[in-house]
Order: C-alpha cells, then sequence, then structure tokens
C-alpha cells in the first residue's frame, strides 16, 4: 500500500517506469513482421473432378443404396436446381445479379430434406465467369455441401 | 539591448532547465506499437507464401479458408496459359479450337510435371505424386476455358484441383 503510493506520487512527478527495452523490442519487432506480413491471403478451393466423383459415386453406392444427386445449373437467365422428389422453382437474376440469398435458402430447404447429402454438381454454361462459380460454390459449402463437383 | 540580452539570458536559462526535467511524451507512440504489433503477431504465417501472385490476376473473391498446397501452378490470365511460370497455350488459341477439350501443350507439361514427382516418389515416400493442382485464374474468364483446363488436367492425371482465390473476411 504504501509503495504503491509512494510509486504513484514519482510517476506523477515525471519519474516513471523505464520503457527503453520496450521501445528496443517494439523497434525490432515491428520492422521484422511488417516485412513478413502478407496483406492479400490467399486460400484454395477444392474441387472434385466429375472423373473421380463419379468413381466415389458407385464405391459409395455399394455401401449405400440412398444417394441423391443434386445438379444445380448456372446459365444467364440465373440458377436451376434439379432434386429428386423436391420441385425447387428456378431462381432468375434480378437485373444482371444473381441472386445468392435466394440460392442460399433453397439450398437450405434441400438441406432439410436430405440432411444427409453432402454431394452437389455444378453445371454453369460456357459463358459464366469463374468469380460466379466461386461465388456459388461458396454458397454451396456454406450451406452444407461441401463436395462440390464441376460438369461442363 | 542591454534588456533584451537579459531577456534572452532569461529565456535561455529557462529552455535549459525545462529541458532538464523534460520527458519524450512516448505514451501515444507506444499505444500505437503494441496495436501494431499485435495486428502483425496475429497475421503472421511461418509459412511465408506459397502461391504469390502477378499484379494483373485478380483472382476471385471466395469465403474458402483453406491454406494453399504446394503443387503445379496453372496460371490463367485473359490473355495466356501459364504452367509454372512457362506459357503453354494462348486464350487466343485455346478459343479457336472450340471443339477440342485438351490444351495440348499444358497436357503434356503436366505430364511431364507428373513423371518427375513419380521419380522423386520412388526414391523418398512423403514426395510423390499425389494428383494435386492449383488453379490461379483471373475472376474474369469464362466457363468454357476453365472447363477445358480441368479436362487436360484430369486426363493429365491431376484429378484433385484446388482453385486459388482471395480470401475475403
Amino acid at each position: 500500500m504504501n509503495i504503491k503510493r509512494s510509486t504513484g506520487r514519482a510517476s506523477g512527478e515525471g519519474d516513471d517506469v523505464n520503457i527503453t527495452p520496450v521501445m528496443n523490442l517494439f523497434l525490432v519487432l515491428i520492422p521484422f513482421l511488417l516485412l513478413t506480413a502478407e496483406f492479400v491471403r490467399i486460400a484454395v478451393l477444392e474441387l472434385n473432378l466429375p472423373s473421380t466423383a463419379q468413381s466415389s459415386v458407385s464405391n459409395k453406392k455399394e455401401n449405400d443404396k440412398k444417394l441423391i444427386i443434386i445438379l444445380l445449373g448456372i446459365d444467364d437467365k440465373g440458377f436451376t436446381l434439379k432434386v429428386p422428389r423436391l420441385r425447387i422453382a428456378p431462381i432468375p437474376k434480378k437485373g444482371e445479379q444473381f441472386q445468392y440469398e435466394k440460392l442460399a435458402a433453397a439450398l437450405k430447404q434441400i438441406k432439410g430434406r436430405y440432411p444427409d447429402t453432402e454431394e452437389i454438381t455444378i453445371q454453369p454454361v460456357d459463358e459464366i465467369s469463374y468469380q460466379t462459380i466461386v461465388n456459388v460454390m461458396d454458397a454451396c459449402r456454406d450451406n452444407g455441401f461441401p463436395n462440390i463437383s464441376i460438369s461442363g | 539591448m542591454l534588456n533584451l540580452g537579459g531577456d534572452k539570458f532569461v529565456l535561455g536559462s529557462r529552455r535549459t532547465r525545462r529541458s532538464a526535467d523534460m520527458r519524450l511524451r512516448l505514451t501515444s507512440m507506444i499505444d500505437m506499437f503494441t496495436i501494431l504489433l499485435v495486428f502483425l503477431l496475429k497475421s503472421y504465417s511461418a509459412e511465408g507464401q506459397i502461391i504469390t501472385v502477378t499484379d494483373d490476376l485478380r483472382l476471385p473473391d471466395s469465403t474458402a479458408e483453406k491454406p494453399p498446397a504446394s503443387s503445379p501452378v496453372v496460371i490463367v490470365t485473359d490473355r495466356m496459359i501459364l504452367l509454372d511460370g512457362e506459357a503453354v497455350a494462348s486464350i487466343a488459341e485455346v478459343e479457336r479450337l472450340q471443339k477440342t477439350l485438351t490444351i495440348r501443350n499444358l497436357r503434356n507439361g503436366l505430364a511431364e510435371k507428373k513423371e518427375i514427382s513419380e521419380a522423386l516418389g520412388r526414391e523418398n515416400e512423403a514426395l510423390g505424386f499425389k494428383g494435386i493442382v492449383t488453379i490461379q485464374g483471373d475472376r474474369e474468364i469464362p466457363f468454357r476455358i476453365l472447363k477445358k483446363i480441368m479436362v487436360t488436367c484430369g486426363q493429365a492425371g491431376y484429378s484433385n484441383i484446388l482453385l486459388a482465390v482471395n480470401q475475403k473476411e
């Protein structure tokens, strides 16, 4: 108690902690970290080719008979979803924009119907840009379909 | 004159006295450094960058979080297709051959890489062929180009395709 008060008074007078080692540490660490810092983070999306997907499909068919194939078509009008025994209305573009929110809602609905299915096949037409495909893959991954294959 | 000199003297003496017990106010600088340090330590990765991207290549944005793996890299810009930094085909050429799905030079290049890594695999298990290829594509390239590249990779035996993307928060 006593000591605390006395140091408090001393620092009030301007006689404070020796910060030189801290500054030294900062001056070494900050340039080093700035040099090694990555400001653009790069990640990767995994993708199954249809050929390998097919072979894994046939393997899985032997294991369990209840395999559901979900097809997600992308064309210049919007998204179309083909799901066995479930009717999903096509999701048209709104102006020039694809409606990813509606796609996410539809995928959630499918996931609710088939909770064990993790495979989805994306079928874009030739003109669809790479960014759109990646956005759709993101929507699929976020809504419970991590095994994505692409077929042309 | 005398007065002025006296003033100067007084000022000077006051200044020296002040500097004797004046301290640099470092608090705000230390605050700043601490914030910087925390931010940089948080974003620090020990592995370094496996993939570097050229300036004219704009990768698509994605929420993916998987870190990149070291593998052959196919770079697709809006003009050229490159395999590990070597040009193998031009986009115009690929567009012209509409019917063929395989890009021959790319397939040959990948086949060579496969042979090399299989030979390495015989020496050391850990370096063996895993069939992983990374595609770095510009966000604007159409699917018809991407499709051909994927088919070519598949034919060359590279069936695990990783798409490089910009990680967005």
